[in-house]
């Protein structure tokens, strides 16, 4: 990549977003006032949650779902400011062209890669993609392939599993007569049939069905029946709602969830093997008075009540663990409001008594 | 199969239907528990169900503690004991080097083990109670008026036996588990709680060493003269099958337990090191075993009561895996003429199965039983009928037949593939007679009926 091509696609990175819902994450970008990405992206959620450099996680509106061209367009509250826009290429794409793929990988934010077009238009099904080599991986989806000037060529959308390197994205002329179409209704929460391809507007659909060629609308229903916890799951967001925590802005899975009392961070996760544990990372060892901390804490663990402090690698945490058949909302609540309470208090105790350094929080997840 | 041998049998099956065949006898040997689980433990666990789903919360408690006690502890006091008051309910319990003591009330159940005085913790047992703290599901390390303890409680909102079984287990393995540790890599004389453990007598000390310095020169011996090249597996079976019967027949406990269960899991984990060189290490470590005075030896020594078992039931299908496989090797060794190592691997097999699963009681006794014909010589120093000479290479086949029958029948109306196979074995050697065994074993089905 030259000096030019790097520093163009710099100043992109303001126009790609990350998109998050409770059954997985994915990348889009900015079109003018509308976020593009891959309608698999969405799981076909009315409500996704977004976030960019300058925009922190908010929840955005998918206004147009289309599983034929697997795409979305998703609608943000708050406008998202770009110096330097991205547009739709209208050059041809050839084969052997440089392209640049730009997402969030794993939930590794903002990775960009470079490759070249393998081949300009290759079907799969009805639809013609762009195959080219440029790396890409789960977590890349609905975010852009660019071209050597930083223009949208494509959409990536899905790669060959266990290849080496075989993309595919959804061209941008595709894309363009997408979004045609749907300005053209001028209005929102529309669909598009798979089978006949027609625009649907959501409001004319009756028990899912196309109202043009009859078809079940299996994305209709997802979108009119949304995203609804259960069980133990129900049970904890029911707990946070309580404690007036935003669940919709902290939910990273179905069984994930992260937000900040202040500065604090706290997470909690329910695993497969029926733990809950809600932790917040304090701080990191500091290289004096080690004991006197590990004394601490120790000595702290026999005051709190249901709350507990331990280390893992070099962080010290405070934690509440319950297995799921034993936690109740009464005292589910009793102890994560006494986690809320104390996280901070004792992260500022921790950092003041033990000049103990913040926590480093890992990109790896 | 001459006659006499029938009218043996014959006689031995009419002396059975007149007088039952008693229960087996746990083994007293190995890790864990050295008793057999309680005859009405399922019964009693579905009566503290009952009791707590009534509300009757101390009768729960009480049905569930009363399952987890042991028939034929041969320990002279209780591994558990229970009191309960009006209001509330106290126990105590035993695990190794574990004493774990709670209390029930109507509103909550906790329990705690006291594990070792606070000021003079090496910094790096902190660090590790913190560390397992992490680990931990149910039990936290915390300290409290100088005194380090590991402790659990529990809210009795939605109790179930399942939900005190877990914890109190976790509790318990892991009050043993770091009493253990810190005996092993620091001072012990700062642990707590220790009255329970009973020491071993000078003659069995003496005893146990005698064995130990024996086998080991045995087994050095018995590899002189093997071409290193192409016996580094013969070499390994030798020296894995010895640091197995040292930690099965004499159970050390603390440092020596500790380097026994570091070889061994050394010697599996280590992916990277040669077999070479894993054999070196064990060598060396056989060495310093072999150049250990008495007096640090008996150091390593106590006896105490396991409420439970630190390991989880396996399956029988991967106890069956492991014996084919092992009988495979036998095979390939016996292509390869190479018969010395046939004897140590059928020697192995039941040590590593003994050392390496939780295992139902009928096949733990049956294990054991193959572990007590290979080291008869043990066995009779220790005031045992030996099972078998290995000057005259005969059987006690009478004694075998009844121990294994003792060990199948009081199960065999609850699995329905669980058959006494006594009359199915080969007595013509050894190496044969494990075969037998083996395979009879192999084939045992615990699918219950």
């Amino acid at each position: 990549m030259n000096t030019a091509t790097q520093k163009m696609v710099e100043q992109t990175i303001e126009s790609i977003v990350q998109i998050t819902n409770p059954y997985g994450s994915g990348s889009g970008f900015l079109i003018g006032e509308l976020i593009i990405t891959n309608s698999h992206v969405v799981s076909g959620l009315k409500e996704v949650l977004i976030s960019t450099k300058t925009l922190p996680k908010t929840i955005g509106t998918v206004i147009y779902d289309d599983p034929a061209f697997d795409l979305a367009f998703i609608r943000s509250p708050i406008s998202i400011e770009c110096k330097n826009p991205l547009v739709l290429s209208e050059i041809p794409v050839q084969d052997g062209n440089g392209v640049i793929a730009i997402g969030h990988p794993y939930g590794l934010n903002y990775s960009t890669t470079e490759g070249i077009v393998s081949k300009a238009s290759r079907l799969q099904g009805e639809v013609e993609y762009i195959q080219f080599d440029a790396a890409i991986n789960p977590g890349n989806s609905g975010g852009p392939l660019l071209n050597d000037s930083a223009e949208v060529i494509g959409v990536n959308t899905f790669i060959i599993q266990n290849s080496n390197n075989l993309g595919f994205a959804l061209p941008s002329y595709t894309l363009k007569e997408a979004l045609d179409q749907f300005r053209a209704l001028k209005t929102e929460d529309v669909i598009r049939c798979g089978s006949c391809k027609n625009l649907i507007v959501e409001s004319t659909i009756q028990n899912d069905y196309c109202p043009k060629c009859g078809t079940k609308l299996d994305v209709a229903k997802r979108r009119r029946e949304g995203y609804k916890p259960s069980g133990v799951v129900a049970l904890i967001e029911k707990i946070l709602e309580a404690l007036k925590i935003n669940v919709t802005l902290s939910r990273r899975s179905q069984r994930s969830w992260r937000f900040e009392i202040g500065t604090t961070r706290i997470d909690i996760n329910y695993y497969d093997n029926g733990i809950v544990i809600a932790d917040s990372a304090l701080c990191r060892i500091p290289q004096e008075n080690i004991e006197a901390l590990y004394d601490y804490l120790l000595g702290e663990n026999s005051a709190l009540e249901r709350l507990q402090f331990s280390i893992n690698e070099n962080t010290v945490y405070l934690s509440y663990v319950i297995v799921d058949s034993s936690l109740s909302e009464m005292h589910g609540t009793w102890a994560l409001r006494k986690l809320f309470d104390s996280a901070p208090r004792y992260q500022k105790f921790l950092s003041e008594k033990f000049k103990a350094p913040e926590p480093k929080f890992d990109e790896f997840e | 199969m001459d006659k006499g041998k029938n009218e043996v049998r014959l006689f031995d099956t009419f002396k059975t239907w007149l007088n039952p065949l008693p229960m087996h006898r746990a083994p007293q040997y190995g890790r864990g528990i050295h008793a057999l689980p309680n005859t009405d433990e399922r019964e009693l666990f579905e009566r503290s169900s009952a009791a707590f789903m009534d509300g009757d919360i101390l009768s729960g408690y009480e049905y569930f503690l009363s399952s987890l006690i042991h028939q034929k502890n041969t320990y002279p006091s209780p591994h558990l004991s229970i009191e309960r008051l009006e209001e509330s309910l106290h126990f105590s319990l035993t695990q190794g080097y574990a004493l774990i003591k709670g209390v029930a009330t109507l509103t909550s159940f906790e329990a705690h083990a006291d594990i070792a005085l606070s000021d003079k913790l090496h910094v790096a047992i902190k660090r590790r109670f913190l560390e397992r703290d992490f680990q931990l599901t149910y039990c936290r390390f915390s300290e409290s008026k100088g005194v380090v303890k590991l402790s659990i409680r529990l809210d009795n909102a939605t109790i179930t036996p399942q939900k005190i079984f877990y914890p109190l287990r976790e509790i318990a393995l892991n009050a043993d588990f770091e009493k253990e540790f810190i005996a092993g890599e620091f001072d012990e004389s700062l642990l707590l709680d220790t009255e329970h453990l009973l020491s071993v007598p000078r003659e069995k000390i003496e005893v146990n060493f005698t064995f130990m310095q024996q086998w080991i020169q045995e087994t050095k011996q018995s590899l002189i003269g093997l071409l290193s090249n192409d016996n580094t597996g013969m070499t390994s079976f030798s020296y894995l099958a010895l640091l197995l019967q040292i930690d099965y027949l004499l159970l050390p406990h603390k440092k020596m337990a500790k380097n026994i269960s570091e070889k061994i899991n050394g010697y599996f984990m280590d992916d990277e090191k040669l077999t070479e060189d894993k054999n070196v290490d064990l060598e060396q470590y056989l060495t310093e075993l072999e150049a250990m005075d008495i007096e640090s030896f008996a150091t390593q020594f106590y006896n105490s009561a396991y409420t439970f078992s630190p390991f989880e039931q396996a399956m029988h299908d991967e106890i069956s895996a492991f014996i084919e496989e092992s009988l495979g090797k036998v095979r390939w060794y016996k292509n390869n003429r190479s018969t010395y190592v046939i004897t140590v691997i059928y020697r192995y097999i039941s040590l590593y199965i003994l050392y390496n699963y939780g295992l139902h009681p009928s096949l733990r006794s049956l294990l054991h039983l193959h572990v007590e014909i290979y080291a008869s010589d043990f066995f009779k120093a220790a005031g045992e009928t030996p099972l078998y000479d290995p000057l005259s290479k005969s059987f006690k086949e009478n004694l075998i037949a009844q121990r294994i029958r003792e060990s199948i029948e009081p199960y065999m109306s609850r699995y329905k593939g669980l058959n006494d196979f006594s009359e199915h074995l080969n007595y013509s050697d050894l190496d044969h007679f494990s075969q037998s065994y083996y395979l009879q074993i192999k084939n045992l089905d615990y699918t219950e009926v």
